[in-house]
């Protein structure tokens, strides 16, 4: 009984957060970015400035309409607490800092990235805020932080890793994570019995 | 015996309840969820998640306000500053009580 008052707790605290799905189309687009600059689309240059913003503001509006009609109407709606409203906010901020930081990296070409430290920070801080339900936000965050050493063992240039390998793994782990998260609040939000 | 008496552990019976427990324990992270929210974390049905609120609004632990979201009727349940005491007293005394086994000494 305890145990399922708490995976209550646990839900409804992150429920917001684990809406995985919302994550795909961030995924998809750095995925489109580590491509693009990997050459796989010959007109991703040309059109670059232009597509490269307009697919990102594609992914963050699908990406909010995924959040507010699939979870809404699938699994209910909620309002949170201002105090985690804030640290909802304190996120996002992070988020932004985190993109700031993917700029200075292309600019610097740094031997160790600050990004991908700073990725791994923030999902340590997560995995271990969430407890061992997040686990998983532990793995990526070990996968970063081993990540970010890659410019200075050489096996790959300065420049393929910040253009290609960062986005295509910040990217995958994205779209991974955001499944996982998707399926385990699926599992933990169960139809009920009355539906079928 | 009446609903809400307490036991000797000193838990209350109408948070003690298992799929009260959970309703309480999710409402007091959020400032309000949706009654398909809750019928979906709690696992209950229609029915039985009715019967809950209505004990639990009884007892002023959660208000339930009924509205309209376009043509549909959408209940939004949210806890009451009493129901947010109860449920974090109760959670003191279970840990209290787990505590208190682990000596050899489950009695308050």
């Amino acid at each position: 009984m305890e145990g399922s008052a708490q995976r209550a707790r646990f839900f409804a605290r992150y429920y917001a957060d684990l809406q995985g799905l919302k994550k795909v189309p961030i995924g998809l687009v750095f995925l489109a970015i580590a491509t693009g600059n990997a050459g796989l689309w010959p007109w991703f240059e040309l059109w670059e400035p232009i597509s490269g913003a307009l697919v990102l503001g594609a992914g963050f509006a699908l990406s909010w309409a995924i959040g507010r009609y699939y979870y809404g109407r699938a699994f209910g709606r909620v309002r949170r607490r201002p105090g985690i409203v804030r640290h909802g906010a304190a996120v996002t901020v992070a988020g932004l800092a985190v993109l700031v930081l993917m700029f200075v990296d292309a600019a610097l070409l740094p031997p160790v990235s600050t990004m991908g430290l700073a990725i791994a920070a923030w999902l340590f801080a997560w995995c271990h805020e969430g407890g061992r339900r997040m686990a998983h936000y532990g793995v990526a965050g070990a996968l970063f932080a081993l990540a970010s050493f890659l410019p200075l063992t050489g096996w790959v240039s300065p420049d393929d890793f910040f253009a290609v390998v960062l986005p295509a793994l910040f990217g995958l782990v994205v779209l991974a994570g955001g499944f996982y998260d998707h399926r385990m609040l699926a599992q933990a939000m169960r139809p009920t019995v009355d539906e079928w | 015996m009446k609903e809400n008496a307490e036991n000797p552990a000193g838990l209350d019976r109408l948070v003690h309840e298992p799929a009260r427990l959970i309703i309480l324990t999710a409402l007091s992270e959020l400032e309000s969820a949706d009654f398909l929210f809750l019928l979906r974390l709690a696992g209950l049905t229609k029915g039985n998640l009715s019967s809950h609120l209505d004990k639990l609004e009884a007892a002023g632990l959660v208000e339930v306000e009924k509205r309209f979201v376009g043509k549909k009727t959408n209940t939004l349940i949210r806890i009451t500053g009493s129901g947010r005491a109860a449920v974090e007293e109760h959670w003191r005394r279970l840990d209290d009580l787990r505590h208190r086994s682990l000596q050899g000494n489950p009695r308050p």
